[in-house]
């Protein structure tokens, strides 16, 4: 019942209660006046609000970053739903519900609302509400309508420091000829495969050939870049300290990986979490499972990491160590032979 | 995000023009001798402006000293116009000005305010001048407009923009306006409904006037049992029903048009509302006759039946000089007074054995129990002397007989009969009805309540008695006559040695005329034409009857509210419009035929399956030849394909048969398949 109704429900029930004891025609009719909109409102309030199907299709987002949201209601319900207002817990907290117009039954309509997710996650199921309090505003009624889509939210994205991940890759031999300016440097053309980035083509060339190309360049990036995405928390740290960071570490894990994909490097990552899991990244669809991986990971208690694992990483060059549950002195950084850059202590 | 949006300019509107439309119905309803125009527009306008001057919104100190002013000037002018107001109206006053300044300024949360003290002006109007139902169903029709707008209005303000990208239907205006209608005329409904729920609710006041025969030496009376003279309520209003109660002798005489049902009086005065007085209450009598006083020697009993239909079933009606009642149980009885109620209502019919005496010739005496009856007092508010202005002018003394005919003429003179509540400068109806300068009008009550007042003041121990009077012959049986809640009536009982005299000082024509003064008395004392009565008549008395009855009422409601509260069925889907393919009857009587084949191997084709699951069922089994498969396929092309059925179709469909036919064979001859 809405405040409203308790007031109004107050009202009649002190003018019923007059009418009662003084068996007086003015309370009676007083308390029939008031009590008339709640009777109303109970008869003709929305009922089976819960057979509103609300239909979306999987959506990847980042933490924070808004979306317009494509919905599809339809109600089945006898009567048309009106005065229907729609919200998402997980991705509409803060902002104002959606009012839908009237719904007929078993007609679907199709939304777009803006929306945003701000919690990294990966949720299987959507979570919508409805409330509405047609006619008069004295009951509302309320339902929960899950439906069935995957909505995942990515790290927001921490930008790594070009000088960072250029000064990691100082070591690497470059070609007599190359230029002085820092950076990868184009070296030829090849042809563009379709799930590779298409921010690589080159547009002038494609154009003129009439296929896509993309340009290949070459320099101070390795060909194979070891990621190392440590999820343990150092020994005796105690749960809940250091989420912030570790929520940098990840978006910076998935800038890195993205800005190695770029410059045509494979990365293989290695996620250290409860249970040890490893990427190679070649393309987009391996940086979606990345992705997907970063959405879901949590902080893991410490605990050793058995050599097999890491033994891929020994023999690399480069690695990247990003140490998003603040483990920074990991003793298995040290039985890496190549260069070891550090991730996370930066952060606070 | 979503942005906050504007409700829609057409939504705004209405909300607002119900919102105003509330108030201002709850303005009309206030009575205007109570409240004179100026008065109204001096308590309403400086709120109205005020809540329209929006600059004053951020300076509240100017806008107070404003408001006073304003409000201090507009006073005095309607002081000096129209004089002052009642007590009544002044306190109805002090919700104006919040009401207009509410309405005009019309914001978020004042449409509830507004609404709140709309509704509080409207009791008030209520209480000072009576129910004025078209204005009340006016009334409740715009505030539940205003309800559902503010309510659409709150969802907009409080959501955000959802963009449509392919809304398929919305519903159309006609049935957003049957909606609305039903909603509004639900709610008149639910606002009777609760109404007669609360009316037959066992209250504390009221049933203290039926169940009190334990106390013996007084009782006090609730409001049913009053007999208000400012407003429509009272035991007279108690009377609901076209048919009350049915009257015929028990010999078959004709009753006579004259005859008086009493069913309650009012022994102690008041200037708006008369009450019973004290009572004094033998035990519950539970005999089969029960005796109220002895027969006057040398006349006879008269046996009058009586039998009371349902609005009537509390009230036990008597005759003048009712000596014993019989056939009726647990009763109630003052004997002296001759107050008689039953604490049960289950006895329909009774029969009152009275005595019809006229009133004696000679010189009548007063009863000697006239003061223990309190029949004697004046209110202490009655303006004694202006009524012996009026008494003196009649040349009234304190004879009874000449007290009686001196103010029934006097009043036929002086007063004039209306079915309207008597209007003047006067606090009180009853003083408006004597005194009023130019239009003095009023009905029974007002004559009867003055004449016994005016009786009592010669001295002349008096009650004002309530009941039926005049009543229609029954159609099937002439002989007998049929009372309502139109032939209520009161009239004054004078207190004699040997009874109750009954004194009825309205204008003979007019007793007992609740609708149509005028054309009913003919059809009194007229004989009435028998002539058939409609099939229908006879249910449709039924259901008048029952929905007089509070308690079908209160049935009702709650089954509403029950029902509303049960789970509803989940709605169906509607059913998906199959493709209108012609098939030609001779497509599938060869499908039918071959179908009855493979029955006969045990795939029997179960409705709702398509001939695809078939074939599956088939091939799974292993026994589906190539020529059955074709011959599915080419009855489906037919079908759903949009091929005609030409002979290269019935040849497939013919030789699937008689492969069916082979492989039934085989079946039957090893009851092993040959295909696999």
């Amino acid at each position: 019942m809405t405040p409203r109704g308790k007031i109004l429900l107050w009202l009649a029930t002190l003018a019923g209660g007059a009418a009662w004891l003084g068996g007086d025609a003015n309370a009676r009719l007083a308390a029939a006046m008031l009590a008339t909109p709640l009777v109303i409102d109970f008869v003709a309030k929305q009922r089976r609000l819960h057979d509103t199907a609300v239909r979306v299709t999987p959506r990847r987002t980042q933490a924070g970053a808004v979306f317009v949201e494509s919905l599809q209601v339809e109600h089945r319900g006898r009567a048309p739903l009106r005065g229907c207002r729609l919200t998402e817990a997980r991705t509409m907290r803060g902002s104002p519900s959606v009012l839908l117009p009237p719904l007929l039954p078993f007609t679907p309509a199709r939304f777009e609302v803006r929306q945003r997710s701000m919690v990294r996650s990966h949720q299987l199921e959507r979570v919508f509400e409805l409330r509405t309090q047609w006619p008069l505003g004295m009951f509302e009624t309320q339902a929960i309508v899950p439906a069935a889509a995957d909505l995942i939210t990515e790290p927001a994205r921490e930008p790594v420091a070009q000088a960072t991940i250029d000064a990691a890759f100082e070591a690497e031999i470059a070609p007599r000829e190359r230029s002085l300016l820092p950076g990868p440097e184009f070296a030829a053309l090849r042809e563009h495969h379709l799930d590779e980035d298409a921010r690589g083509v080159h547009a002038l060339r494609s154009a003129a050939l009439g296929t896509l190309v993309r340009r290949v360049t070459r320099g101070r990036t390795p060909r194979d870049v070891g990621v190392v995405l440590d999820l343990r928390r150092p020994p005796g740290r105690g749960h809940g300290l250091g989420l912030r960071r570790a929520e940098r570490c990840l978006g910076a894990c998935a800038d890195l990986v993205e800005q190695l994909t770029r410059r045509g490097a494979t990365a293989r990552v290695l996620v250290i979490a409860s249970e040890p899991e490893r990427i190679e990244v070649r393309g987009p669809a391996q940086l979606t499972d990345l992705l997907t991986l970063l959405a879901e990971a949590s902080l893991a208690a410490h605990h050793p990491v058995a050599a097999e694992h890491l033994a891929e990483f020994a023999t690399m060059q480069h690695t990247f160590w990003i140490a998003a549950g603040g483990y920074f002195r990991a003793p298995d950084q040290h039985g890496l032979a190549g260069k070891v850059t550090l991730i996370g202590r930066e952060y606070p | 995000m979503n942005e906050r949006r504007q409700a829609p300019p057409a939504l705004r509107r209405a909300a607002l023009l119900s919102m105003c439309a509330a108030t201002v119905l709850a303005l009309v309803n206030l009575p205007d001798d109570e409240l004179p125009v100026p008065w109204l527009l001096a308590f309403t306008l400086p709120g109205a402006v005020l809540g329209l001057w929006s600059r004053l919104r951020e300076h509240p100190l100017r806008r107070a000293v404003l408001a006073v002013a304003m409000q201090a000037t507009a006073c005095y002018g309607a002081l000096e116009l129209v004089g002052p107001m009642t007590r009544p109206a002044a306190l109805a006053c002090t919700i104006l000005p919040p009401l207009a300044f509410a309405t005009a300024r019309n914001q978020d949360t004042e449409s509830s305010l507004a609404l709140f003290l709309g509704f509080c002006v409207m009791l008030v109007g209520i209480i000072l001048d009576g129910v004025h139902l078209p204005l009340l169903i006016a009334y409740g029709v715009a505030a539940m407009l205003t309800m559902m707008t503010t309510t659409q209005l709150r969802d907009h303000a409080s959501s955000g923009l959802a963009r449509g990208l392919a809304p398929a239907r919305a519903p159309s205006r006609l049935r957003d306006l049957a909606t609305l209608s039903s909603l509004l005329l639900g709610g008149l409904v639910a606002a009777l409904a609760v109404d007669r729920t609360l009316s037959c609710l066992p209250s504390p006041s009221r049933s203290s006037g039926g169940d009190g025969a334990g106390d013996a030496a007084s009782m006090s009376v609730g409001l049913d049992d009053s007999f208000v003279l400012d407003s429509p309520e009272g035991v007279l209003a108690q009377l609901n029903g076209e048919q009350l109660v049915r009257a015929r002798h028990h010999d078959g005489r004709p009753i006579s048009p004259a005859l008086y049902l009493r069913c309650g009086f009012f022994a102690v005065p008041g200037m708006d509302r008369w009450l019973i007085g004290r009572l004094d209450l033998a035990p519950v009598s539970d005999a089969d006759i029960h005796r109220l006083s002895d027969p006057l020697p040398g006349v006879p009993l008269e046996h009058l039946e009586l039998e009371r239909y349902a609005g009537a079933s509390k009230f036990v009606f008597l005759p003048g000089r009712t000596r014993a009642l019989e056939g009726l149980h647990d009763l109630s009885i003052d004997p002296l007074r001759e107050w008689v109620r039953p604490t049960e209502t289950f006895d329909e019919r009774y029969t009152a054995l009275y005595q019809d005496v006229e009133m004696p010739l000679g010189e009548l005496r007063p009863s000697p129990n006239a003061r223990q009856m309190e029949l004697t007092s004046v209110p202490r508010a009655l303006d004694q002397a202006a009524i012996e202005v009026l008494l003196q002018r009649w040349q009234v003394d304190t004879d009874p007989r000449n007290a009686m005919e001196r103010i029934a003429a006097g009043l036929a003179q002086h007063c004039r009969y209306d079915r309207s509540e008597p209007t003047g400068p006067f606090q009180h109806r009853l003083e408006n009805f004597l005194f009023a300068e130019q239009d003095r009008h009023g009905y029974c009550m007002h004559f009867a309540s003055a004449a016994a007042l005016m009786l009592r003041m010669r001295g002349i121990p008096c009650r004002v008695a309530v009941g039926l009077y005049g009543g229609v012959a029954d159609r099937s049986d002439p002989t007998a006559r049929i009372y309502g809640s139109q032939h209520a009536h009161a009239w004054v009982e004078v207190a004699l040695a040997d009874g109750f005299a009954v004194f009825d000082p309205t204008p003979p024509s007019l007793r007992g005329r609740a609708t149509a003064p005028v054309a009913d008395d003919a059809e009194a004392s007229a004989p009435e034409v028998e002539f058939e009565q409609p099939l229908l008549e006879p249910l449709l008395r039924q259901l008048r009857e029952a929905l007089s009855l509070p308690w079908t009422w209160a049935i009702g409601l709650a089954a509403a509210l029950l029902l509303a509260a049960l789970p509803r069925r989940r709605a169906s889907a509607p059913a998906l419009t199959a493709a209108h393919t012609h098939v030609p009857r001779t497509a599938r009587r060869l499908l039918e035929r071959l179908l009855r084949l493979l029955a006969r191997i045990g795939h029997r084709h179960q409705p709702g399956r398509t001939l695809e699951q078939l074939a599956d069922e088939l091939q799974r089994a292993g026994h589906l030849p190539a020529a059955v498969q074709d011959a599915l396929v080419a009855y489906q092309e037919v079908r759903f394909g949009g091929r005609t059925f030409d002979g290269e179709h019935r040849a497939r469909l013919e030789a699937g048969i008689v492969a069916a036919r082979a492989l039934v064979a085989e079946f039957a001859a090893d009851g092993q398949p040959a295909v696999t």
